[in-house]
């Protein structure tokens, strides 16, 4: 608890610095969205939470459910013709009457907040990119290199094995960059990004139970396993209109894409380059591959992370390693030699890669 | 064996020499080859070095910042649809005059491919390149995308408001309102037009067909007493003389003919015998086992013999006939031993020829056999005299509003100006075309209508042959269909579906027995897409009069009565106007698939161009390229062996001026120089003026780079000597056989081992497997420019070789793709194995591992292999490369893009897989229901499409396959047999009937 208190004041300090700064020159409304952004950060309570302890700037993780202040942004329509004082009352949910339960604004500070909100959603916190730093972390260290080349006389008075260590530190870092990126050239293992709602499997698939092809029919019968349209989410959701974690915001989402007809954008995560053709049935029909293989204990997680990479290497292996079923009639008419030598007992499995699973054309074309 | 050659300059050059100038000899010309439009061709090594660096920064940036990717669900979806899979709905293509039954492949909801439907009675399951292109001109970024006012969009609500009102004005004041159509051989549309007739009295309903069959309707209803186009059967016919009638490529319905006419190119089976007498080399032309030059005015004293002839020997009649000018004794001969069982057509349109055909065909007793009334065509039925009076009438004022629906009278009527003229007099001028064209640009109102992948009709292209059209896709714009729109103007309710199904269980429902429920009835002819009715509808006013007719021309006939004009040659050049098998009238001129289909007989894409004869251009002084002028219209040559001398043909349907950005003045506009003969539109005529011009003009020719180099590639042989031995004309097949030996191992292939066999007997050259596989490939389209730079990216091409004298060749047509080797000499020289074998015999093409070094493009022997020298696809990384001549970047345009193969990129070789993506789908389809694959099952895009079966696909491990049973014909062999690259494809020789 404590570690996480540490993180969340972390955070909090972070916020201050990567939130908007807002232009000093124009007054009125901009002035009020700037004591706004103040308010916004202001203590408020006992546990010396403000609005931007839980609602921050940076996009969530798992250890928090609330919305972002982004994501708050995008609603500030509604605050100004409820109120912000009479929402928090509203029986929107239980999670957050209780969470908002004894802050008390008045109304100039709700004015400003509501000022502040609707600047930030004009002008969205844009997070920083890592790709970005390792790009200048990269040409920074030539450029180091090529100082100490040619300022040999200033960089002397440098003991000399501290030289050493920085020309060697210097390529080392070069050198990883430029290896850890071919690696993971347009690999992407791990990618954990952001989706515009904060829908666990966790909560769907582990704690209630609900098996991965209700929602993603599509492994069965087809090339992709698909993401399931807002009226599937509605069959649940109709009812269901509080969830554990995030309250009733988040659940908000679907209902008002099924209620506005406005599709939901997902960040896709598991891809393939567009010279790879993959399918589903395949694997999952005929092969009998478990969903968990390819992409790990989804139904642990809270945020969908990529757990294999998805490279070609990975794909081979697991054709060489898989076991094929060789009751089809398919395999039986065409793969007779190796069938005959499976009942008679002469091999006793048959892998994908031994009925061609390695060959280019299965999967290039 | 016969020697072959590739063209007129190929002929004239000594087949030794035939290289006599090496391109980049001297470096200045090096430096051209490599120029681009951009540089000023003096690069250096220091540049190229730069743009290395360059390329390499660019790429690695690129790279860095991997793009975040959406994935948007619907929000309900549609039951129908399982993303990543395909679903089909039978429907009709439509585009004016052409009709054929189809079915549409679409994915996630839009629509990528065509095929064409096997329960059609007409066509059969084949289709055209024209039908195979039109899937693309649905995502064609020309198209109206609301109605307008005087060119300004506007809202249905207030265009409807204000027609309706000047409409009702107009009829209450009793003025004319004309509805301009092309032919309707819809019912239920037929139906719409009366309930609008009736609506608005003093409505008038003219069908205008750009080229029409006015004469042949005009002349039927003289002899037989049937103002109809009959029912041809070329299958039915064992003598076929057609008088520049290119059926096979663009005369009334060629994907049936070539259907019927090639199910008798079957050497095994009885053969048909075509006897071709035109001007132009056509497609039929290429096809006959006689062919006959004449100019257009010889027809008349041809057909006068002919009929002299036939009379003479059938009936034993005598009738005066002028000289003929050329020899038709052999081709009567031919005619009247098969008596009932021959066919003669003409192209012309002057009914006294067409009433001398008839009579020809009655005399043989055909009409009935080969000629059919009671199931006549109904898809050309308009009549050049109501147009040539509607333009007369218009401009004395007469016409208070004219509605055009799909027809483009300013570019395809001969007398252009004087139709504009006439439209500006008519007060309220209404246009309900989909794209922008040169009619709809002088007129009030644009309405424009669906694409027909958008729209519900029916159509009965035959007599009691009903084919429906159903919507695959949402419209894409705010367009509404033609019919809704006649609809809402009636004041009925704008629901076209509800229409037609009752018009349905109203009318064609009574014609079977079937189904009892009106809803099942629709619904069952919805899913097969056609329906043809067993019992024959009466149709009292319509039945045939054939007894009256045969009974008239036994005893009364007499040819004198014709106004036949037997002109003596009196050397003048003639004109013949032909549409081609790409563009045709020219309807679909924004559509570069069609613009870059190389004409079947001259190769010859992105333009049209005057067909000059060998001789005349060698007295002319004249090379292909330059520029002459025919009337006032400037146009370049084309040297085309075959064409007939003193004669000049080009193809109408090009040099739009109001069209799309990527058909708009592609070829020179020859619609002016039609002319009128008493109310009949002439596609043939006498060049007052012509005049040569000193400049040239680049044709953009894709085989003026392939010779037969003195090999058998095209083997042949006529049919007496095929019945006295199968493996005539391909006796060296045996030879090769037992000489063949190879250093490589051999393969096995123990699962599967796909095949293909193509039997030039029956190929036409039609080339809609071209398109065919353009659409399923995703083949990019490169432009004129590239085309010139022999970068053109067909995975499919039809090699044309002409054989014998320059002036009268031989033609034979080749289809060659990829042939798949077993031996495959790309595979070993590829440096990074981005082309292998694998198990099943095919030769796959990774492309994501290919570096291009082009070096299994060098030495394929085959040549074909192509390589994306630029980004035409804009799947590359490197902005700077892309080369987008035709828009097929644009997101509207990509949406035809197949999302089971692979955008190949800039810089990667590909070529024929044989639709492995197909042999994958069906093998895991027939996984997942635990069977082997039936032979037949898996179809390429090629063979699926073709109307004469030309190309069989299958698996040759299976002794009980169509592919099996053909490797064991005599006819067999395989391209280059001689160098032993084994090859998957099979080839058939030529069987002519000669």
């Amino acid at each position: 608890m404590e570690r996480i208190c540490k993180i969340r004041i972390l955070i909090m300090l972070l916020a201050l610095f990567s939130g908007p700064v807002i232009g000093q020159d124009d007054p009125g409304s901009r002035g009020d969205a700037r004591s706004g952004e103040k308010r916004f950060q202001e203590i408020l309570n006992s546990d010396g939470e403000s609005c931007v302890s839980c609602h921050y700037f940076e996009e969530p993780d798992s250890i928090n459910w609330n919305p972002s202040a982004t994501d708050l942004s995008m609603q500030s329509g509604i605050y100004v013709s409820e109120g912000l004082d009479a929402y928090f009352g509203l029986a929107e949910g239980e999670v957050m009457k209780k969470s908002h339960a004894g802050i008390q604004l008045s109304s100039e500070e709700e004015k400003e907040i509501i000022a502040y909100l609707d600047h930030l959603r004009d002008n969205p916190v844009i997070s920083s990119d890592p790709v970005r730093w390792r790009l200048i972390l990269f040409v920074g260290m030539f450029i180091l290199l090529i100082l100490i080349r040619i300022e040999r006389k200033r960089i002397r008075r440098i003991p000399r094995i501290a030289r050493k260590i920085m020309v060697l530190a210097s390529w080392g870092v070069i050198l990883v960059i430029i290896v850890q990126d071919a690696l993971g050239f347009n690999l992407s293992e791990d990618y954990e990004p952001v989706q515009p709602i904060k829908f666990s499997h966790a909560i769907h698939s582990t704690d209630n139970k609900i098996d991965c092809n209700y929602c993603h029919p599509g492994v069965l019968k087809g090339k992709n396993a698909g993401v399931p349209p807002v009226s599937l989410c509605m069959n649940c959701h109709k009812h269901v209109k509080e969830g554990t974690h995030s309250g009733a915001f988040e659940i908000n989402k679907v209902v008002q894409a099924a209620e506005d007809s406005i599709p939901i954008r997902w960040t896709r995560i598991h891809a393939l380059p567009d010279f790879t053709y993959f399918n589903h049935m395949q694997h999952v029909t005929i092969g009998g591959v478990e969903c968990i293989t390819c992409h790990g204990d989804v139904e642990e997680m809270h945020i969908v992370k990529q757990v294999e990479d998805l490279s070609m290497g990975w794909c081979i292996k697991c054709h060489d390693e898989t076991k094929v079923d060789f009751s089809n009639e398919y395999y039986k008419t065409y793969y007779p030699a190796l069938s005959d030598s499976l009942v008679t007992g002469r091999i006793d499995s048959i892998m994908v890669s031994d009925i061609n699973g390695r060959q280019c054309s299965v999967c290039h074309y | 064996m016969k020697k072959y050659w590739k063209d007129i300059n190929a002929k004239e050059q000594n087949q030794q020499d035939a290289v006599t100038e090496i391109p980049g000899k001297d470096k200045a010309s090096l430096v051209s080859m490599f120029e681009d439009l951009k540089t000023d061709g003096s690069s250096s090594r220091r540049d190229f070095l730069k743009l290395c660096g360059f390329s390499f920064a660019v790429s690695a940036m690129a790279s860095c910042q991997s793009k975040v990717r959406k994935v948007v669900p619907y929000v309900i979806a549609p039951q129908e649809i399982t993303p990543g899979e395909a679903n089909y709905y039978a429907s009709t293509y439509m585009e004016g005059s052409d009709c054929c039954s189809i079915i549409v492949k679409t994915r996630e909801g839009r629509p990528i491919k065509i095929e064409g439907n096997p329960e059609s009675g007409i066509t059969g399951g084949g289709t055209s390149a024209r039908v195979q292109a039109s899937v693309l001109e649905l995502y064609d970024t020309n198209r109206y995308r609301a109605p307008e006012k005087e060119g300004v969009p506007s809202e249905w609500e207030a265009v409807d408001a204000e027609i309706m009102d000047r409409l009702q004005q107009i009829s209450s004041d009793e003025g004319t309102i004309v509805l301009l159509t092309p032919t309707v051989y819809s019912p239920s549309t037929e139906a719409v037009i009366e309930g609008f007739k009736t609506r608005y009295p003093g409505t008038e309903w003219i069908m205008y067909d750009a080229i029409s069959a006015s004469a042949i309707i005009e002349a039927n209803g003289i002899s037989f007493k049937n103002e109809v186009v009959p029912d041809y059967r070329f299958d039915k016919a064992d003598v076929i003389v057609s008088m520049g009638a290119d059926f096979l490529g663009s005369w009334m319905s060629p994907v049936e003919y070539t259907r019927q006419f090639s199910s008798r190119r079957n050497p095994d089976k009885e053969m048909n015998h075509l006897v071709q007498i035109e001007s132009n080399l056509s497609l039929t032309g290429s096809n006959a086992d006689q062919r006959i030059q004449i100019k257009p005015s010889q027809e008349a004293s041809v057909l006068m013999n002919l009929y002299k002839n036939v009379v003479r020997d059938v009936e034993g009649r005598q009738v005066d006939a002028p000289d003929s000018p050329v020899d038709v004794s052999e081709v009567s001969k031919k005619l009247v031993a098969a008596k009932g069982k021959s066919l003669v057509v003409s192209a012309s349109n002057d009914p006294n020829i067409q009433i001398l055909v008839n009579e020809i065909n009655s005399s043989l007793g055909n009409v009935g056999e080969t000629i059919l009334f009671e199931s006549h065509l109904k898809m050309v039925r308009g009549r050049d005299k109501e147009m040539s009076q509607l333009v007369e009438r218009m401009n004395r004022g007469e016409v208070d509003a004219l509605l055009v629906y799909d027809a483009n009278p300013a570019y395809t009527w001969h007398d252009t100006e004087t139709f504009k003229e006439g439209i500006g007099k008519v007060n309220l001028t209404v246009s309900l075309s989909r794209a922008p064209d040169e009619t709809s640009d002088l007129i009030q109102y644009v309405c424009p209508d669906h694409h027909y992948l958008e729209s519900w009709n029916d159509v009965e292209p035959k007599k009691n042959k009903y084919s429906l059209v159903q919507p695959v896709i949402q419209p894409l714009f705010e367009t509404r269909q033609f019919q809704e729109t006649l609809l809402k103007w009636s004041e009925s309710e704008p629901n076209y579906y509800e229409y037609i199904s009752s018009y349905w269980a109203e009318h064609l429902m009574p014609l079977q027995t079937e189904h009892f429920l009106p809803e099942a009835f629709f619904d069952n002819a919805l899913q097969r897409g056609v329906f043809e009715p067993s019992v024959v509808a009466e149709a009292p006013a319509e039945a045939p009069a054939e007894e009256d007719g045969d009974g008239e021309a036994t005893t009364l006939f007499d040819p004198a009565a014709l106004s036949l004009s037997f002109e003596k040659d009196d050397g003048t050049t003639e004109l013949i106007l032909y549409s081609s098998i790409g563009m045709g009238s020219g309807r679909q001129a924004n559509n570069p698939w069609l613009h870059e289909l190389p004409d079947p007989v001259s190769r010859v894409c992105w333009d049209n161009y005057a067909s000059v004869s060998p001789q005349q251009a060698k007295e002319l002084g004249l090379d292909s390229g330059d520029v002459i002028e025919v009337d006032g219209i400037a146009i370049p040559v084309l040297v085309q062996p075959g064409q007939a001398y003193g004669t000049i043909g080009i193809a109408v349907g090009y040099g739009r001026s109001i069209s799309g950005a990527v058909g708009k003045k592609v070829g020179v506009d020859v619609w002016p120089l039609l002319s009128e003969k008493e109310g009949y539109v002439q596609f043939t005529g006498r060049i007052n003026e012509l005049a040569t011009k000193n400049r040239k003009h680049q044709l953009a020719q894709t085989q003026t780079h392939h010779s037969m180099e003195g090999r058998a590639l095209v083997r042949e042989a006529n049919l007496d000597s095929f019945k006295e031995n199968p493996a005539s004309g391909n006796e060296m097949h045996e030879h090769f056989q037992e000489h063949a030996e190879s250093l490589y191992e051999e393969r096995e292939f123990p699962n599967h081992h796909w095949g293909m066999a193509i039997d030039l007997s029956t190929c036409t050259g039609c080339a809609n497997c071209v398109i065919a596989c353009q659409a399923e490939n995703n083949v990019p389209v490169v432009g004129k420019k590239e085309v010139e730079r022999v970068h053109e990216m067909h995975w499919m091409r039809i090699d044309r070789y002409y054989s014998g004298d320059e002036n009268d060749p031989e033609v034979v047509f080749q289809p060659v793709m990829c042939q798949h080797c077993d031996n495959a000499p790309c595979e070993n020289v590829c440096p990074v194995a981005a082309t292998n074998q694998n198990s099943e015999g095919l030769n796959q093409m990774i492309y994501n591992r290919c570096i291009g070094t082009r070096y299994c493009n060098n030495n394929c022997p085959y040549k074909v292999r192509r390589f994306n020298w630029h980004n035409y696809t804009e799947a590359g990384t490197l902005k700077g490369n892309l080369s987008d001549a035709a828009g097929m970047t644009l997101d509207l345009r990509r949406m035809v893009l197949n999302p089971d193969v692979t955008v190949r990129s800039q810089g990667v070789i590909e070529k024929c897989s044989l639709c492995v993506q197909r042999i994958q789908e069906t093998k895991l389809r027939a996984k997942a229901e635990n069977r082997a694959i039936p032979d037949g099952e898996i179809q390429t895009a090629c063979s699926q499409t073709c109307p004469a079966n030309s190309i069989v696909f299958g698996d040759m491990n299976d002794p009980s396959s169509e592919i099996s049973k053909l490797m064991k014909s005599g006819r067999r062999y395989n391209l280059l047999e001689e160098i032993y690259t084994k090859p998957s494809i099979q080839y058939l020789t030529k069987i002519r009937n000669t």
